[in-house]
């Protein structure tokens, strides 16, 4: 019996691993990919003068952080049309002698046509290795003379070129990632998002967002109402049917002329229409786009159908009207159309996906199946269905309300480690109290000054109070208490009596000390008071300038030494990066010796502990003499360095992040002590930076069904080879 | 003998399984039979305040009150009031609903004007109260012709 079975178990599995493998194959996550197109532009039209002592026209860099996907150079931001070179032109990946492709156009007779040099992309030209790339582009002469004119009364050869951009059709993982913020300023308000997120005029239609396809109708049984994201009834007393996003207008506080802000970071374009007036579109490198409608005149970020620019997180990018088809008609109908497409077809072109990718930021929240998820449809002699959607917003909706009862009451913010301690009677009615964390305040103002030495101590915290209409309040009957717990570490580099919590009524720029009470020991540092809205625990920073180094050159070697002063508050140097020539930025430890030619020019920086970072310093160093000349502060250094004509790559900016710089004199204050490379800054050249472009799929996955593989195909072999001996198990079975 | 055990078994198990199916119909029946029964008119009111929606109103006692998002849902014995919130570009209810109906493509069977904030409107069995409170305009409606006083009632009430 047992070796029945055990046939038995053997014939049944050569049967069925093929539908197991199946199985485990729909079971594995798929990741999914799509393309988004990234434009740099190289130059734009332009005549070259063709100068009989060199047969390089014209050149330029162009920097491209690329891991995969095709590049295609074209006159054309699409990468389809050929573009006039003039007689010869070539490019050149990772230097001049690297990889290259050259394009003969027979003394500028023919145009080059579209020219797709993604084999010669990422690092050592490995044609797939992945990696940034920086392109040099060259237009030369080739001993053409070009058409004569007369400039100036002077006889010149001269070669026109049409615009060449270089385009990216970048493959990415779609994410679906939570990663929107709501398209206007309602921060500054005083609002936060749980406030203003559900204060729109109109809904996005789960049953069906049809709106922006004239063709296609809803069924009957749907043209009349809409179904929300968070319930599966039909509503006829919501605004309104086949609406394929959300209308916000004056009840969220966005009101005409207001700015319309960037829900996240992208490539934004711009388009207009008679429905939707002046639309700013933003691309947002996740398989994501978000459209803004009726945007007015003013402001806009973009006004040429055919470029686009990189738009950082809520970077204005125009200002909220009523162009195109608004109700009521005029400045009555105000208000911000917010759209999300996703590229379900994952070919980077989004107007494909209207209708069907049409997504719901909110998600679907409703009981049962979103209903736009599994309605399939005709369109364009392609069956579609709708898409699913997830939820997008960043911040939460369920909101950190919390009700203040006349009993009073004790309220947590956890983010800040926080606590509001309302006595009895403090109101004399229920109040609503919205309660947000907030970041360190990086910009101190106090008295319309920044404070440079004074920093913040952990988070902040924003209470926000309402009565039951919605009317703020400002102050209370009665003081209360605000107590921040925080860690005795966190005093460590501050001076320990200028530790105090700072308040700021809604909207104000200055800070105001409060009369605080700070236990060292136990890190709780708190005040009374009667009044909201936002408040901080503030010290003085006892080391805030940075380090200041020196270099020495002797005997062939550098030498670095940097003193972070003042002595008795300092902590140490964190460290020192130096470049050396074209040579990449390298952390200091030894002396280094320096070979080659005679002549460089070395620059160098220290950041200490503390965050403060020294600006970039630059020194020429000659071998031959021992340098003397003064360091020359730079910043960015992007110029020609000899006469050999050789651009110099970019340098890296000693700052991490460009939000956390402290004032005027733009110190940064970061402790985070990651380098950022910058991208070089080619006159006339368009970059799109903030993209974080995701791997692959998992090496794992596909390992573990290459095993499946080989385990099925040794289960068939072995099945047939029993199938061969006329064994059955059923058979051996019945016996 | 064992055979008779068996059968013995059998007959219990059997038994038993039908007396719990009856017994579980019965108990169904009278609960239908209890939502027969008109539900007594009960004039005993309960205030209550929205969180979400920020409003207030007054239900009766018996009513099961709770909130989704953006959507208040008043359970009187199984029938239910709904009231959503929606922002407004009008000034006054008449125009917002004139506005919901060309964009819905419908136009109410009835409309009546209760006083400058209150419009009372009817569509097939539904009825709608809709409110104008500063920006927004709240909707209170219900299919349930039961329901009608305590629609009104609530309708009054909210602010």
């Amino acid at each position: 019996m047992v070796i029945y079975s055990k046939h038995m178990f053997r014939y049944l599995m050569s049967k069925c691993i093929p539908y197991i493998t199946l199985l485990i194959f729909l079971l594995i996550p798929s990741n999914t990919y799509a393309i988004q197109k990234k434009v740099y532009q190289v130059t734009d039209a332009q005549q070259l003068f063709f100068n009989s002592s060199s047969q390089v026209l014209w050149y330029t860099f162009v920097h491209i952080p690329w891991k995969s996907g095709r590049v295609v150079i074209s006159s054309d931001p699409n990468g389809e049309n050929p573009a006039a070179i003039g007689p010869l032109f070539g490019v050149y990946a990772n230097g001049s002698n690297s990889e290259k492709f050259v394009f003969d156009a027979d003394c500028g007779q023919v145009k080059m046509p579209p020219l797709d040099i993604t084999h010669i992309m990422g690092p050592m030209y490995s044609g797939g290795g992945g990696g940034d790339t920086s392109l040099l582009i060259k237009y030369y002469s080739n001993f053409c003379s070009g058409e004569k004119i007369y400039v100036e009364g002077v006889k010149k050869f001269v070669f026109n070129i049409d615009p060449l951009y270089i385009v990216h059709f970048d493959d990415f993982e779609i994410s679906n990632a939570p990663f929107l913020d709501l398209p206007w300023d309602y921060e500054s308000d005083g609002n936060i998002f749980q406030e203003v997120a559900l204060t729109m005029t109109s809904y996005f239609d789960h049953e069906y967002p049809l709106l922006s396809i004239s063709m296609l109708n809803e069924p009957v049984q749907a043209n009349s109402s809409i179904i929300p994201f968070y319930s599966n009834k039909q509503f006829i007393n919501l605004s309104y049917t086949e609406h394929d996003g959300y209308d916000f207008a004056y009840a969220s506080g966005a009101r005409l002329g207001d700015s319309v802000l960037a829900a996240a970071p992208g490539t934004a374009t711009y388009r207009y229409d008679k429905w939707s007036g002046n639309a700013i579109l933003i691309d947002h490198g996740n398989g994501y786009q978000t459209r803004y409608y009726h945007l007015s005149e003013q402001d806009l970020v973009l006004k040429d159908k055919n470029k686009s620019i990189a738009v950082s997180d809520r970077q204005q990018i125009g200002r909220i009207g009523f162009t195109g088809n608004v109700l009521p008609v005029g400045a009555a109908g105000t208000h911000i159309h917010f759209m999300v497409i996703k590229d379900k077809d994952e070919n980077g072109n989004f107007d494909d996906n209207i209708p069907d990718g049409l997504v719901d930021p909110f998600g679907w929240q409703g009981d049962g199946e979103d209903p736009w998820e599994s309605y399939k449809f005709e369109y364009n002699g392609k069956s579609r269905i709708g898409a699913k959607s997830t939820y997008l917003w960043k911040n939460n909706l369920s909101s950190a309300r919390k009700t203040l009862t006349p009993i009073g009451a004790s309220i947590l913010d956890s983010g800040a480690n926080v606590t509001a301690i309302f006595p009895k009677d403090a109101v004399k009615n229920d109040v609503f109290l919205d309660i947000a964390t907030i970041a360190p305040i990086v910009r101190v103002l106090l008295d319309d000054k920044i404070q440079t030495n004074i920093r913040s101590i952990g988070n902040g915290v924003k209470i926000i109070a309402s009565d039951v209409f919605g009317n703020l309040i400002t102050k209370f009957t009665k003081t209360y208490t605000i107590r921040f717990a925080l860690d005795p570490l966190q005093f460590l580099r501050f001076d320990k009596n200028s530790i105090s919590i700072y308040s700021r009524s809604d909207g104000a720029a200055n800070w105001k000390m409060e009369l605080s009470t700070t236990d060292l020991e136990t890190g709780v540092v708190e005040t009374a008071v009667d009044h909201l809205t936002e408040f901080a625990v503030f010290g003085k920073y006892l080391d805030t300038i940075p380090p200041v180094t020196k270099m020495t050159f002797e005997s062939g070697k550098l030498e670095f030494l940097t003193i972070d002063e003042p002595a008795d508050d300092s902590i140490g140097v964190a460290y020192t990066y130096v470049k050396i020539g074209n040579d990449d930025w390298q952390l200091y430890k030894n002396p280094i010796e320096v070979n080659g030619s005679d002549k460089y020019e070395i620059q160098f920086y220290s950041a200490d502990f503390d965050g403060n970072v020294e600006t970039i310093k630059s020194e020429i160093i000659n071998k031959k003499q021992p340098t003397t000349s003064t360091p020359t502060p730079i910043t960015n250094s992007k110029q020609l360095t000899s006469d050999n004509q050789q651009p110099t790559t970019s340098t890296p900016t000693p700052i991490t992040n460009s939000k956390q710089l402290t004032s005027d004199n733009q110190q940064p204050t970061t402790k985070n002590k990651q380098l950022t490379t910058s991208i070089p800054e080619v006159k006339g050249l368009t970059t799109n930076k903030d993209y974080v472009v995701k791997t692959k799929p998992k090496i794992w996955l596909k390992i573990l069904s290459i095993i499946i593989i080989i385990i099925f195909i040794i289960i068939v072999i072995y099945g047939y080879k029993i199938k061969k001996n006329n064994f059955s198990p059923l058979k051996n079975l019945l016996k | 003998m064992k055979n008779i055990k068996v059968s013995k078994l059998s007959f219990t198990l059997i038994a038993f399984v039908i007396i719990v199916l009856i017994s579980l119909q019965l108990l169904n029946g009278l609960k239908i039979k209890n939502n027969q029964v008109p539900r007594k008119s009960t004039n005993k009111q309960v205030s209550y305040t929205s969180k979400s929606l920020g409003v207030f109103f007054t239900a009766p006692e018996i009513a099961k009150i709770s909130e989704n998002i953006n959507t208040i849902t008043i359970d009187i014995n199984d029938e239910v009031i709904i009231i959503s919130r929606s922002a407004s570009y009008y000034d006054n209810v008449q125009e917002h609903v004139a506005y919901l109906e060309e964009l819905n493509n419908y136009t109410f069977d009835k409309k009546e004007k209760v006083n400058e904030n209150i419009l009372m409107t009817r569509l097939g069995d539904m009825t709608m109260y809709f409110q104008k409170i500063g920006d927004y305009v709240f909707s209170i409606s219900t299919d349930y012709t039961d329901l009608y006083e305590d629609l009104e009632s609530i309708s009054y009430s909210l602010k």
